[in-house]
């Protein structure tokens, strides 16, 4: 059984003749320590099936079940002690607390960890130790986002879960931010599923999810994994 | 470790110093009013009690046309199981210090607690109440001028059975500014004639009544001892007097007031009590009403940080964590603002309540202690009552998931649509509708709190053109300029006068007060009393209508408590006739249904002077002036406390209407940063969003008339009808409407230079930043 199973996972928002089916019969598996990219077009259902994965979204039918575990079968106390123990979220906005410096707000996230990473030490891996006690408004953009990856990643979940992480940020930032995500798989060891909907980055991913109108178009193992430094787009 | 989240309170704290200094001054003007008064008002029930139970105050009084036989009062004394004290005054009417009523010092009941210098021990000194002294500036060592006779005033006292100064048990309200008590020595007060005196006995019962129907029994039992005895000594005088005995005076019992109808004993004790219930309650619904404010901009700050809180949610934080941290701040500002209110209310306004008690009621000296009472009412209560609102509105917000938050979906509707507005209406205003729309928990809640601070605005507003419209209507609805009551009937050659019947009973309707109620006889055909009343029915004066809510049709029952009888009566309508609450009856059946003869009368109506009167006959002489003193004697009363409860309502309104505003303006600030930027000037922008805000406090403000008049109209019925005796009119004046109105719109200009404040310091570069 690999880490992460999906299956059968079906999801429409809307009735009637407004219904519309955005995920429809998905099925995918991920194995623990993988680097997984959803690609994707717009409305293929990417964000709804992260959603899902994380737990803040239900599924009409299937299931998710992350090491042995099925999340429709959680109520919503345990999904949440769910997320607390085992899942963290790096979204396109960097939803920074912002009356919390940078050093704060990555220690939000060792709140809620049991077994969270040393912050100095993460704040020195992010490039961030010498703004660690910056406002967010202080920041540019990805160190914005670098914050919110720290914040997600200092609670060294199982599974860091990514939507669009580069999106509003420019080509250069965009690939200090996946230099950052590919050290983090590789130094934490953390599943990480993103979404994206950049052709490019399949290179540096393990497991290539497509999507397509609610259904996986493809699922392949990446056998020419490319270091980021590499990937032009 | 230590929630992260925590070290954001103090800088939000600075960030939104205004919000929290609002809830803050809030919660402690209303916490130090509430628990000075309940603090006062304990430490002087506390001390009132106290000098009930040290001074012996009477369990009753009776007063006697002529001193009665030793036996009649040992009979009585046996009979109702009680000791009779001989406790006589009279009453002088001192230029500038009003009616002042004399006895002399008493050691056995209705002892005199000094709070100022000593008692008379001089035939030539005084002792004066402190509370009519407090009003006319009189002090020990000062002449006074009683009875024509100079003394000096040699203390101030409080005495139990004048804590409040009422002249006459009938009147609406005590009046220490025209009313007063003094004590002579025995050797003093026997120097004034004696005809001028009231032969009076205070009583106290062997063994204290305790409850209601032992205290009713046991004045039923005075009664009935009273009775046998009256009937006994004056069967007795008439056959003397059919043996031609002469010189002989048949004994009356001229007036009778058991304890506990007294008002000037019970008054101060009852007020007391209805004004903390009445004081709880406003603080409460004030509570309520800041526990709906404070959760508006919590929902604000909900909205503000949704995609924060969703991240978060989506993180792992519980919703308890969320619902707490949101909490907390507006708690702490709720809960500082009790801790320091509370502080003022034992220290600075305890005093002020004080004076305000000690203007009101004649009382000994009175302790403040600790209240652990006041404690829970002002603290405890309001501050579960705040959270439980909170939470209950948090944790409802907190339902939606953490998805809904990050798409900042958090108005919890299902689908929504934009409602279709008009293109015909201009855009600016389709902008400012759309401002309204959008914020319609705050309007709702502003509409709320405007009704409730223009309640408080009219009640500080309203007394003295409703009393000063009582004078006018009893004027206007006088049956004549005068009204003499005869000791006995007194035929006059005058044909202009014309005679009437009248006697006094009581109601005995439950939750009301005790109002007396004269029962007036009509003749044919009636020159002054010009409705005509239907034979076998009566008509009520309309102030009796309305306070008892009765209609056409109703029968009325009034209880003689002299002869233990209750009396049944026909409604037929209404009379207008302010000055009393009265009964109208044609005279024929008055004199047959309460057995006198058919030629009696009491009195004459009459525009003019009576002088052909014989002045020894006249009882009484009534005029205009005599029913509307009391109007003016109430607005004396109530003066003092009515601009405070305006400056309090003023400040309650700023403070709710520039809370909300300020949220409109901070929910917006990245469109009116945007406005700003295409090129909109800050008098366009005002005009947006502060109009907006400006026509809903407009439209509150009207909408508080109709809301306030209805309120009022309940307390009126409710509320004041059961509380007090006698009848005031529920009218009150449109120009306090209108005052409300220019004072709210007044008091509004203060937010609306406070909002273009805020809308010009917020920098453009809002609308630049990314969404955080």
């Amino acid at each position: 059984m690999s880490f992460v199973e999906i299956k059968g996972l079906k999801k429409s928002y809307g009735e009637g003749d407004a219904k519309a089916t955005v995920l429809n019969g998905v099925d995918i598996s991920i194995e623990k320590g993988e680097f997984c990219v959803l690609l994707g077009p717009s409305g293929s259902g990417k964000s709804t099936l992260l959603n899902i994965i994380g737990g803040i979204d239900s599924a009409d039918e299937g299931y998710v079940m992350i090491n042995g575990e099925k999340t429709a079968e959680m109520n919503e106390k345990r999904l949440t002690q769910y997320r607390r123990d085992h899942l963290g979220y790096i979204f396109q906005l960097y939803n920074l607390i912002p009356n919390l410096t940078v050093r704060e707000n990555i220690e939000v996230g060792t709140y809620l960890s049991k077994k969270p990473l040393e912050v100095d030490e993460l704040l020195k891996t992010l490039g961030l130790y010498e703004h660690r006690h910056k406002l967010p408004t202080q920041l540019s953009g990805g160190q914005q986002q670098r914050t919110a990856i720290g914040r997600a990643v200092i609670k060294n979940p199982d599974i860091l879960l990514c939507d669009e992480p580069t999106g509003a940020l420019d080509y250069n930032t965009s690939k200090e931010i996946l230099t950052l995500l590919e050290k983090v798989n590789k130094e934490y060891g953390n599943t990480i599923i993103m979404v994206t909907h950049n052709d490019a980055l399949k290179n540096m991913a393990d497991r290539v999810v497509k999507l397509r109108d609610g259904k996986v178009h493809s699922n392949k193992l990446n056998e020419n994994k490319l270091p980021v430094s590499e990937i032009e787009w | 470790m230590k929630n992260p989240m925590n070290k954001r309170f103090l800088r939000e704290l600075k960030a939104d110093l205004g919000k929290y200094i609002v809830i803050f001054l809030f919660i402690t003007m209303v916490v130090s009013v509430v628990s000075s008064f309940l603090v006062a008002n304990s430490g002087v029930e506390k001390s009132y009690t106290k000098m009930l139970e040290n001074n012996k105050v009477e369990d009753g009084h009776l007063n006697f046309n002529v001193v009665p036989d030793d036996s009649v009062i040992s009979s009585i004394e046996e009979k109702a199981d009680l000791k009779l004290y001989r406790a006589d005054f009279f009453e002088d009417t001192m230029s500038g210090m009003g009616t002042l009523r004399v006895y002399s010092v008493n050691d056995s009941v209705n002892i005199p607690q000094v709070t100022s210098g000593r008692l008379p021990q001089n035939d030539n000194e005084i002792a004066l109440d402190n509370l009519h002294t407090l009003h006319k500036g009189v002090e020990v060592g000062d002449i006074v001028t009683v009875g024509g006779k100079e003394l000096k005033v040699t203390g101030l006292v409080a005495l139990p059975n004048y804590s409040s100064l009422f002249k006459d048990n009938s009147d609406i309200m005590f009046d220490s500014e025209n009313f007063g008590i003094g004590l002579l020595t025995k050797k003093g007060f026997e120097n004034y004639a004696s005809e001028h005196q009231t032969v009076s006995y205070a009583w106290l019962y062997n063994e204290k009544p305790t409850t209601n129907k032992e205290k009713n029994d046991a004045a039923e039992k005075v009664l009935d001892a009273l009775r046998e005895e009256l009937t006994k000594v004056n069967t007795s005088i008439v056959l003397r007097s059919l043996t031609g005995e002469k010189g002989l005076t048949m004994l009356e019992v001229t007036d009778i007031l058991p304890g506990y109808e007294n008002q000037s004993i019970n008054f101060a004790a009852e007020d007391m009590h209805g004004d903390e219930a009445a004081m709880i309650m406003f603080l409460y619904i004030v509570v309520v009403v800041l526990a709906f404010i404070v959760s508006v901009t919590t929902i604000n700050t909900l909205s503000k940080e949704a995609s924060v809180i969703g991240t978060l949610r989506a993180s792992g934080y519980t919703k308890g964590e969320m619902i707490r941290h949101y909490m907390m701040l507006p708690l702490f500002a709720f809960a500082a603002g009790m801790i320091v209110g509370n502080l003022l209310g034992y220290t600075v306004m305890k005093q002020f309540m004080l004076d305000i008690y000690f203007k009101m009621y004649s009382l000994g000296e009175i302790e403040t202690l600790w209240n652990s009472y006041a404690f829970w009412i002002t603290t405890l209560i309001p501050m579960a009552l705040m959270i439980v609102i909170n939470f209950l509105i948090l944790a409802h917000k907190m339902q939606l998931g953490p998805l809904n938050f990050l798409r900042r979906d958090i108005s919890g509707k299902k689908k929504k649509r934009a409602l279709r507005l008009n293109r015909k209406i201009p855009f600016t205003s389709r902008f400012r509708i759309r401002i309204i729309l959008q914020n319609m928990p705050n309007y709702i809640t502003m509409l709320v709190g405007i009704i409730l601070a223009g309640a408080i605005i009219i009640f500080g507003l309203m007394f003295e053109p409703l009393l000063t419209e009582v004078s006018n209507r009893i004027e206007n609805t006088a049956i004549s300029r005068y009204q003499y009551i005869l000791k006995t009937p007194e035929d006059i050659e005058n044909t202009e006068p014309e005679k009437f019947a009248l006697t006094s009973f009581e109601t005995s309707q439950k939750d009301y007060k005790v109002d007396g109620i004269s029962v007036y006889g009509i003749v044919k055909n009636s020159r002054y009393v010009k409705d005509e009343i239907p034979q076998g029915k009566v008509l009520l004066s309309n102030g009796y209508m309305d306070k008892y809510g009765y209609k056409t049709g109703d029968v009325v029952s009034l209880y003689d408590k002299y002869a233990d009888k209750t009396y049944e009566f026909t409604v037929a309508g209404e009379y207008p006739y302010e000055a009393a609450l009265s009964v109208f009856m044609n005279i024929d059946e008055f004199n047959t249904k309460f057995g006198k003869t058919p030629d009696y009368y009491s009195g004459y109506f009459s525009n003019e002077n009576l002088t052909e009167l014989e002045a020894s006959n006249v009882y009484m002489r009534l005029d205009n002036n005599d029913f509307s003193g009391v109007a003016s004697q109430l607005w004396e009363s109530f003066a003092d406390f009515m601009e405070p409860v305006e400056w309090f309502g003023v400040i309650m309104f700023v403070l709710m209407v520039y809370l909300l505003a300020k949220q409109i303006i901070e929910k917006n600030a990245v469109s009116i940063s945007m406005t700003k930027i295409l090129g909109f000037t800050g008098g366009e922008i005002g005009s947006l969003y502060i109009l907006a805000t400006s026509i809903i406090v407009i439209l509150g403000l009207l909408l508080a008339v109709p809301a306030v008049d209805w309120m009022m109209r309940l307390i009126f019925k409710y509320y004041l009808y059961k509380r007090m005796s006698g009848y005031l009119p529920y009218a009150i004046s449109s120009d306090c409407y209108v005052k409300m109105v220019l004072i709210g719109i007044a008091s509004y200009l203060v937010v609306v230079a406070l909002q273009l404040f805020k809308i010009h310091r917020i920098p453009k570069t809002n609308a630049l930043k990314t969404l955080e």
